[in-house]
């Protein structure tokens, strides 16, 4: 319900209604005059302005901001991408034409962040390329752990530390009798004119533990195997190989790895006590 | 009490009806129309196939008087 404006001017005035009245029509009287002619502007309130006949009211700035002081600094928000974001409005400027009018604001930053958007993706997926993750790192850790572990069994399997390291015992058996018989040597490598009794010395050492102590030959895999159990029991690298001579394959007792024949001889004299007096040397091949 | 003059007339009528206004009233003038203001919701406006959501606004609104 609107109210009057008679009682608040006379208040204002600070005199009657009575008193108001006349003075209050002289006023309106005189504005519509002007408005008819060029318009009539009262500051800080707004235009008065007759149109084909129609007195309309253009609220000036000052006023419109007034009345829109609770929606101050909102602006209106694009619903399309921001590609195809045009210039928003401020209500506080235009509240009479909604967003029609362009607002400097939004859509140079949309173009700015579109921009960083293209370069930003990038630079991402080749931080993430050359991070690893910790499951990465954990899996790396598990396959080292695994292949030195892999390493070390190998290693002890194939008795490269020699008799006083700790290795599993190939089979063992011993067979004095066969002492004496023909030496074989592996994969028949060796010729008849061979003895069993060690080779001509060869002192240059190297890495390669090709050399060996050979406790027992015996033409039968299960006797050998029975003297290498007997001396499994004293030695820690006792093992039986194959060899061919003259046609004939013979399995022989061997003890330790050495990497040179001085080496061999060396234990074979520290270890007579333990070793039959006519264990031999020999260099397997 | 001497009467107001013009100035003071019109300079009063602008400060009444402001604070009328700002405070949501409508005001009524004689001989003249209705002051008063609207309140616009927020609301999505589409203009060039662009799409806006246009946020809430109060809007002076004048009715003339009918008269004569």
């Amino acid at each position: 319900m609107p109210r009057s404006i008679i009682p608040l001017l006379a208040e204002r005035l600070d005199i009657s209604e009575e008193q108001v009245r006349p003075l209050l029509t002289t006023m309106v009287e005189e504005l519509r005059q002007r408005a008819e002619s060029d318009g009539v502007q009262l500051s800080g309130l707004g235009t008065f302005r007759e149109e084909d006949g129609t007195l309309t009211f253009q609220p000036s700035p000052t006023l419109q901001r007034r009345v829109n002081r609770s929606y101050e600094g909102l602006s209106a928000e694009s619903l399309s991408p921001a590609s195809e974001a045009t210039p928003e409005a401020s209500p506080a400027q235009t509240p009479s034409e909604g967003a029609a009018e362009p607002a400097p604001s939004s859509a140079p930053e949309a173009d700015q962040d579109e921009d960083l958007a293209q370069d930003r993706p990038p630079a991402q997926a080749d931080g993430e390329s050359r991070t690893p993750d910790s499951f990465t790192i954990i899996s790396l850790v598990l396959v080292a752990l695994f292949l030195a572990g892999a390493g070390w069994f190998v290693v002890n399997q194939t008795n490269v530390w020699g008799p006083a390291q700790n290795s599993p015992s190939p089979t063992a058996t011993e067979t004095p009798s066969d002492q004496g018989a023909p030496s074989p040597t592996l994969d028949s490598t060796v010729d008849d004119s061979q003895s069993d009794r060690p080779s001509p010395p060869k002192d240059e050492a190297s890495d390669v533990r090709d050399w060996t102590i050979v406790v027992a030959s015996s033409s039968s895999r299960g006797g050998a195997q029975e003297t290498a159990d007997q001396y499994a029991s004293r030695f820690d690298s006792v093992a039986v190989v194959s060899g061919t001579v003259d046609n004939t394959t013979w399995y022989r007792v061997t003890i330790g790895r050495y990497t040179s024949e001085s080496a061999a001889e060396r234990v074979l004299s520290e270890r007579t006590d333990a070793l039959p007096s006519d264990a031999w040397t020999h260099r397997l091949e | 009490m001497e009467s107001p003059s013009a100035e003071e007339v019109i300079e009063a009528f602008t400060d009444v009806v402001k604070d009328q206004l700002d405070t949501g009233n409508a005001v009524e003038v004689p001989g003249l129309g209705t002051l008063s203001v609207e309140h616009r919701p927020s609301g999505v406006q589409e203009e060039d196939g662009v799409r806006r959501l246009a946020p809430p606004r109060n809007e002076v609104v004048f009715t003339p008087e009918q008269n004569e």
